[in-house]
């Protein structure tokens, strides 16, 4: 799937709000292959939601207020992830 | 007495702004990112932590990752002047010539991945992948195609995985796992990009 080229518009929103939500299961991932614990898999579900409630609230409103939360986020998003793998690494 | 001691103040002010120019240059922001990722992604490995393993790391992580930013800048001379965000980047500014800066890409990248070399050649590889995609093909190809987004969250998403690769010393499925979950944020930050900037896609990822 593309990034569509219309700039500011639905597309592009509904990308992001499918792209969010795929976090939570691909989050849980290290949890589904035994590499780390149940409690990152369950930070990886609360993580998630925390990142789609913006992405869906930029779906409905397409305010650029919402797009700069979810850039923030995802800076924080990752390295958080990995300090949450490596804290509940088996 | 005087015009010497002027001159000594020229040139020391000249030397700092050299630096801060090359360190510009690699973003700095960034390569320390690409550290912590690379390192954290060591650590998550199975076996014990070598400490001089996670210098080279560090080191390569940082080398490579600034050599591609430097590069990407050198390339992005002009476009980057016309820009109120890129327009104050070293290479626009004029504060390094163009040989200058591509001298000192060289000599990080290679020395980068010597670094990386030294844990074993599979991490240096993928070192060399990171920055030939980023410099060779996203560079070019961003202001020609969204596409781009695709081929940068390559070099993006492999911090986490070169440190495992480091420590292990082969590619996993737990390797693998780390690239997925950071390759998904490449469409994410394009898109929340082209909702931010009103600019023409194609020269608005830095």
């Amino acid at each position: 799937m593309l990034p569509s080229l219309g700039g500011r518009d639905k597309k592009s929103a509904y990308q992001i709000l499918l792209y969010t939500a795929a976090l939570i299961p691909v989050g849980m991932l290290p949890w589904v292959i035994d590499m780390t614990g149940i409690v990152s898999a369950i930070i990886a579900i609360v993580f998630g939601i925390l990142m789609c409630a913006p992405a869906f609230k930029l779906y409905k409103t397409l305010d650029t207020k919402f797009a700069k939360q979810l850039m923030f986020g995802s800076f924080l998003y990752l390295p958080l992830m990995l300090i949450v793998y490596l804290i509940d690494k088996i | 007495m005087y015009q010497e001691e002027v001159n000594i103040s020229v040139e020391r002010m000249s030397f700092s702004s050299k630096v801060s120019a090359y360190t510009a240059l690699m973003k700095l922001r960034l390569a320390w990112l690409v550290v912590f990722s690379a390192i954290l992604g060591y650590m998550l490995a199975p076996g014990e932590i070598v400490w001089m393993d996670l210098l080279f790391l560090g080191m390569g992580g940082f080398l490579v990752t600034g050599s591609s930013n430097s590069f990407n800048q050198i390339w992005e001379k002009d476009l980057d002047k016309k820009m109120e965000r890129t327009k104050n980047r070293p290479m626009p500014q004029g504060k390094l010539s163009i040989v200058e800066a591509l001298v000192f890409s060289s000599l990080i990248g290679i020395i980068g991945i010597l670094s990386l070399w030294q844990l074993n050649p599979l991490s240096a590889i993928l070192g060399m992948l990171a920055l030939a995609s980023y410099v060779l093909i996203y560079t070019p190809l961003k202001t020609i195609t969204p596409l781009s987004v695709f081929v940068g969250a390559f070099p993006g998403s492999v911090p986490p995985m070169l440190g495992y690769v480091a420590a292990s010393g082969g590619f996993g499925l737990e390797a693998g796992i780390l690239f997925l979950s950071f390759l998904i944020f490449g469409p994410l930050l394009g898109n929340y990009m082209m909702i931010i900037r009103k600019e023409a896609f194609g020269c608005s990822l830095p």
